[in-house]
C-alpha cells in the first residue's frame, strides 16, 4: 500500500546518514519550545542568487484563514491527484503531572480513526510530535465528508474505558525507553540543549499516578475549535474544502484547570546498566530551519561511514525548541572508547575540510530532491507544511529553504562549521 | 506570466515544428507513444518509459545482462540527474525493463534527455559499468544458491511452461548468476541495449507539471492527454436479489472469517461518494474461455530449508477488463493477509501478470512448513469461495470502495502513477480508469471470472519431512 510517509517528527529531514546512529533522534519529535505565532524566514544572507528558479507557486495555500474563536485554516488545492489529505493539529503543552497524558490520547484516537478509515481503504494516524497532536486522515478526494468522519473519530474525548489499557502500553514504552542508553542519553541531549523537562513519551512517574480524568482534562484543555490548525491539501477546491470542513465536531472549549507545576514529583534520573560508553554532542543552530544544517549534517555522516574501527558514530539532526540541533554520539567498549572519543571530536574538523563545493552541492541538490519527492504527495505534503506552520512558520519558509539548497556553496558551510567549532556543545555521556 | 492564448499558440506551433522534425537531440529514438497526465502546480514531473523486453530476452549464458544494463543506467544517470536534485530508478522484471525519472518541473527535459541517451545510442561510461557490476555480483554471490532466488528460478520455468514463444527460456532469475554477470562488460550491455530496447515499441508516461512543447519534443509518433483525477460517476444500484427457484435450500451468505468481517457488516456504511452522470457500465468477461496451452499442475520439490515457499498461478480469460482483473487480486491479496497477521505466514504477494496476452493471476507465499499445506488449501479454497459464494451486497461495496481508494491513494503519488500508466497503456492509447470502473464491479462477474479460471499451477519448495500431510 502506497501510502501514507513514515513520520520524519523531528521536521523536514532527519539526516542520518550513517545508518544507525548510537543515539538516533527518538521515537517521537523533541520537545520544543516555540514561539506561540508565525516567524518568517528570510533567505540566507550570506548565500548568492539561485542558479534556475525554483519552482513558482508552491507552498503558497489558495485559502488562509486565521480568525479567532475558528480553527486556523489552510488549502492547497493540488489539481489532478485525485486524492486529498487532511491534517488537524493542537499545541500540547502538558505540565510535569501530565507528562504522557498525550501519548494517551494518542493512542485511543489511532485506533479509533484506523478502525474507521482502514474499513473504506484510507489512511488514517494519529501522531505526538513536538508541538502538540496531530491527526492526519488521507483517502480519494470525492470522499472528503467521510475523511472529516474519521477526523470526527479522532476527535471524540478518550474513552474511560480504555485507559488503563492504553496507560499500561504507554507506561511500558517509557520504561522500555529508559533501560536503554540510546533513550537516556537522548533526554539528557535534549534537555541540555533547551528542550523542555517534560518528556514527550511520558514520565514513569507521572503515569504511574495518572487517572483517567487526567487526561480528559487534557483532551478538553486542549482540542477545542480555537486551538486547531487544519491543512488541507488535495484534488478539490477551497469551495467543497469549507463545506466539508464545516463537519468537524469540536469539543465545547472549557476553562479546565490545569494541574499544579509545583506539585510533581521528580522523575528519578535514570542509569541503565550498560556495557559500552556513550557519548553525545550537540549544537543547536540560530537560525529555524537553517538550510546548512541539512547539509553540514550529510557531510558529517559521509565522515562517519568512512571511518573504520570497533566503535559506532553517528551524526543526525534533531529539532529542539524549535531549532535543529546538530548531534553527534558514539557509543564503544571500553578497551577503545579514547580512539572513539578522538574520533568524535575530529569529525566536524574533518568534515570541514572535505567540504568541497562539488561534495556540498551534491548534497545540497539531493537534499532538495529528497524534499520534493516528499511533498509530491498530498500527505507529505500536508505534513511539511503542518509541520512549519506547527514550529510558528509560514509554508513559504519551504520555498526559502528549497532556494537555499539550490544557492548553497562551500563557503556556506565554512562559516557553519567555524561558527559551531568556536562553541561549547552540550555533552552528555553514559559510562559503564 | 504571458497570457494563456498566445501560450497555446506557440505551444501548438512549436509542437507542429517538433513533430516534424522528430525529437530533439539527446532525446535518443522517438517513443511509439507517449502519455500525460498534468498536475498543474505540482512543480515535478515524473516520467516512466517501459520496454516490453526484459530479463527473458537476455542472451543464454548472459543472464542478468538486462539487470545489469539497469543498473549500470541508473549509476550513469545519476552523475548528471544529482545535481539537477532529480533521481532515476530502473526496474527491470522478465518481461519488461522500466525507467523512472523524477525532477523538479523546471529541469525535467534536460534530465530526461539524459535518460533517453543512456537507453538509446550513448556510450555508457566504463566507470558506472565496472561500479554497477561490482554492486551487483556481491549480491549475487549473496543470493547464490539462496531459498528465495532457487525458488524464483523453478516458479519461472513452471508458471510460463508452454507460455512463451520458442528458444524463450524462463528458468532463469532476473538479477542472473555470478558467474554469467562477471563475464558482462560495457559492449555486451551496449549490444544487448542496441539490439532490443527499441523506443517504438516503449510507451512514455508523464505525470506533473509539463507543458504540451516539451512533451513535443519527446517527438512520439503518438500523444495521448489523460484525464487527471477523479472524474464524476453514479454509484451502482444495488445488485437485484437473485432468483430463486421454489424448494431451494437457502445457501446463506457464508460468514465471515473474523469476528472484524462481522463487526464490519454490522456497522451501518456511510453513504457512497455523491457522484454525477451515467452509472458505470457493467464489467464483464469476454466471450471464449481460458487459451487451450494452459494447463495445471502441482510439483512439490524437497529442500532442506527453514520455510517452505510455494506459488500458485491461474489462467484467466484473455480481455478480461484489467480492473475486474485487479479488484480479484486485491480481494484475494485481502483475503490471504488477515489481521491480525498468521504467524505461519511469513509472506503473501497476489499479483497480475501478462504474458503473450494471456492474463494470470499469481499468488506467491512464504510460510512455516509445518502450516505449507494448509496455507496450500486456504489459498485455493479463498477462489474457490468466490466462485461458489460471491462476495454479499455489504462485503462487496466495502470490497470495493477498498479497492477504489487503495488505487487513488497510489495514483496521488505521480512516481507510481507514471508507471501503472506505462504498465496498462492499450496499444490504442486507452488507460482503464479504476476510479470510474471499479463502480462497474459486480458480484456476478467477480464470481464469473473466478469460475472461469483456468486450473492452477502450483510449486511448493520446502522440507518435504517437515509439511505436514493435509
Amino acid at each position: 500500500m502506497p501510502h501514507l510517509a513514515a513520520a520524519l517528527l523531528t521536521s523536514l529531514a532527519l539526516v542520518a546518514p550513517s545508518g544507525a546512529a548510537p543515539v538516533p533522534s527518538p521515537a517521537v519529535a523533541i520537545d520544543s519550545a516555540a514561539a506561540a505565532g508565525s516567524q518568517g524566514v528570510a533567505a540566507h544572507p550570506g548565500l548568492g542568487p539561485a542558479s534556475f528558479p525554483a519552482d513558482p507557486g508552491r507552498f503558497e495555500a489558495a485559502l488562509t484563514r486565521r480568525e479567532p474563536g475558528s480553527p486556523e485554516l489552510h488549502v492547497f488545492p493540488r489539481p489532478g491527484s485525485g486524492a486529498a489529505t487532511v491534517r488537524v493539529s493542537f499545541p500540547i503543552r502538558e505540565f510535569p503531572d501530565e507528562a504522557g497524558g498525550a501519548q494517551i490520547i494518542r493512542r485511543l484516537a489511532d485506533e479509533r480513526m484506523g478502525a474507521m478509515a482502514r474499513r473504506f481503504g484510507a489512511e488514517a494516524r494519529a501522531q505526538r510530535t513536538a508541538e502538540g497532536l496531530v491527526y492526519t486522515v488521507s483517502g480519494p478526494a470525492s470522499e472528503l465528508d467521510f475523511l472529516v468522519r474519521v477526523l470526527n473519530e479522532a476527535l471524540r474525548p478518550p474513552e474511560g474505558e480504555l485507559f488503563t489499557t492504553a496507560r499500561r502500553d504507554q507506561l511500558a514504552e517509557v520504561l522500555r525507553r529508559q533501560e536503554t542508553p540510546q533513550g537516556v542519553l537522548a533526554l539528557r541531549v535534549r534537555q541540555g540543549a533547551g528542550g523542555s523537562g517534560v518528556p514527550l513519551l511520558g514520565s514513569a512517574v507521572a503515569l504511574e499516578r495518572m487517572h483517567a480524568g487526567m487526561v480528559s482534562d487534557l483532551w478538553r484543555r486542549t482540542h477545542g475549535a480555537p486551538e486547531a490548525r487544519i491543512v488541507v491539501v488535495g484534488d478539490l477546491g477551497v469551495e467543497v474544502a469549507l463545506a466539508s470542513l464545516a463537519d468537524l465536531e469540536f469539543p465545547q472549549v472549557t476553562q479546565v484547570p490545569s494541574p499544579s507545576a509545583g506539585g510533581a514529583l521528580p522523575e528519578p534520573r535514570t542509569s541503565p546498566e550498560i556495557i559500552r560508553h556513550w557519548v553525545a554532542r550537540a549544537w543547536t543552530l540560530d537560525r529555524p530551519r537553517d538550510a546548512r544544517g541539512l547539509v553540514a549534517v550529510a557531510l558529517l555522516g559521509d565522515q562517519v561511514r568512512t571511518r573504520g574501527g570497533d566503535y559506532e558514530l553517528g551524526a543526525e539532526l534533531w529539532e529542539i525548541g524549535g531549532r535543529w540541533t546538530v548531534v553527534l554520539s558514539g557509543a564503544a567498549y571500553p578497551r577503545n572508547h579514547q580512539a572513539m572519543r578522538n574520533q568524535l571530536a575530529g569529525l566536524m574538523d574533518a568534515a570541514a575540510a572535505a567540504a568541497t563545493p562539488s561534495r556540498v552541492e551534491g548534497h545540497a541538490a539531493r537534499l532538495r530532491g529528497d524534499i520534493l519527492r516528499r511533498t509530491s504527495t498530498p500527505w507529505g505534503y500536508a505534513e511539511v507544511v503542518g509541520e512549519a506552520l506547527d514550529a510558528g512558520l509560514e509554508p513559504r519558509s519551504i520555498r526559502i529553504l528549497l532556494d537555499d539548497l539550490i544557492r548553497m556553496s562551500a563557503d556556506d558551510l565554512q562559516a557553519l562549521f567555524t561558527e559551531l567549532r568556536g562553541r561549547t556543545p552540550v555533552q552528555e555521556e553514559l559510562r559503564p | 506570466m504571458m497570457r494563456r492564448t498566445p501560450r497555446a499558440l506557440m505551444g501548438a506551433l512549436a509542437a507542429l515544428l517538433l513533430c516534424l522534425a522528430g525529437p530533439l537531440p539527446g532525446l535518443g529514438q522517438a517513443p511509439g507513444i507517449v502519455a500525460w497526465e498534468a498536475r498543474p502546480g505540482s512543480g515535478t514531473v515524473a516520467a516512466t518509459v517501459r520496454f516490453p523486453v526484459g530479463a527473458l530476452q537476455d542472451p543464454a549464458g548472459a543472464e542478468g545482462t538486462a539487470f545489469l544494463l539497469g543498473r549500470a543506467v541508473e549509476a550513469a544517470a545519476m552523475e548528471h540527474l544529482g545535481p539537477r536534485s532529480a533521481s532515476l530508478r530502473v526496474e527491470v522484471g522478465l518481461h519488461h525493463l522500466e525507467a523512472t525519472l523524477f525532477a523538479p518541473a523546471s529541469s525535467w527535459l534536460s534530465s530526461w534527455a539524459e535518460v533517453a541517451s543512456l537507453l538509446s545510442t550513448a556510450s555508457l561510461p566504463s566507470q558506472a559499468v565496472d561500479a554497477a557490476r561490482e554492486r551487483v555480483l556481491d549480491e549475487a554471490s549473496f543470493q547464490e544458491g539462496s531459498p528465495e532466488r532457487a525458488f524464483e528460478t523453478a516458479w519461472n520455468a513452471l508458471r510460463l511452461t508452454g507460455l512463451l514463444p520458442s528458444g524463450t527460456f524462463p528458468e532463469r532469475s532476473v538479477e542472473g548468476r555470478s558467474a554469467s554477470l562477471a563475464r558482462l562488460d560495457r559492449g555486451a550491455l551496449e549490444s544487448w541495449r542496441n539490439a532490443t530496447l527499441s523506443w517504438g515499441d516503449a510507451v512514455v508516461a508523464v505525470v506533473g507539471e509539463v507543458s504540451p512543447a516539451d512533451l513535443s519534443a519527446l517527438g512520439a509518433s503518438r500523444l495521448v492527454e489523460l484525464a487527471a483525477g477523479v472524474r464524476g460517476e453514479a454509484p451502482p444500484a444495488p445488485d437485484p436479489a437473485p432468483t430463486v427457484a421454489p424448494g431451494t435450500p437457502d445457501p446463506g451468505i457464508p460468514a465471515p472469517d473474523t469476528l472484524a468481517d462481522a463487526a464490519v457488516v454490522e456497522l451501518p456504511l456511510p453513504p457512497p461518494p455523491l457522484r454525477l452522470g451515467a452509472p458505470a457500465p457493467a464489467l464483464g468477461l469476454p466471450a471464449g474461455g481460458i487459451v487451450a496451452r494452459w494447463s495445471g499442475g502441482r510439483e512439490i520439490v524437497d529442500r532442506e530449508i527453514t520455510s517452505t515457499w510455494m506459488g500458485l498461478a491461474w489462467a484467466l480469460p484473455r480481455g478480461t477488463p484489467l480492473v475486474l482483473r485487479d479488484f480479484l487480486a486485491h480481494v484475494v491479496g485481502e483475503a490471504l493477509n488477515p489481521s491480525p497477521p498468521d504467524p505461519n505466514l511469513y509472506r503473501a504477494r497476489v499479483s497480475l501478470e501478462e504474458v503473450e496476452g494471456i492474463p494470470l493471476l499469481v499468488v506467491v507465499a512464504a510460510t512455516d512448513p509445518q502450516a505449507a499445506y494448509a496455507w496450500e488449501a486456504r489459498i485455493l479454497q479463498a477462489l474457490e469461495n468466490l466462485s461458489e459464494a460471491p462476495l454479499p451486497g455489504a462485503f462487496l461495496d466495502l470490497a470495493r470502495r477498498r479497492y477504489r481508494s487503495t488505487r487513488i491513494l497510489e495514483a496521488a503519488d505521480p512516481v507510481l502513477r507514471s508507471r501503472w500508466v506505462a504498465s496498462h497503456l492499450g496499444p490504442d492509447g486507452t488507460l482503464p480508469s479504476v476510479s470510474a470502473e471499479s463502480w462497474g464491479l459486480r458480484r456476478s462477474a467477480v464470481a464469473a471470472l473466478v469460475e472461469a479460471r483456468g486450473e492452477p499451477r502450483i510449486l511448493l519448495k520446502g522440507p518435504a519431512a517437515m509439511m505436514a500431510t493435509p
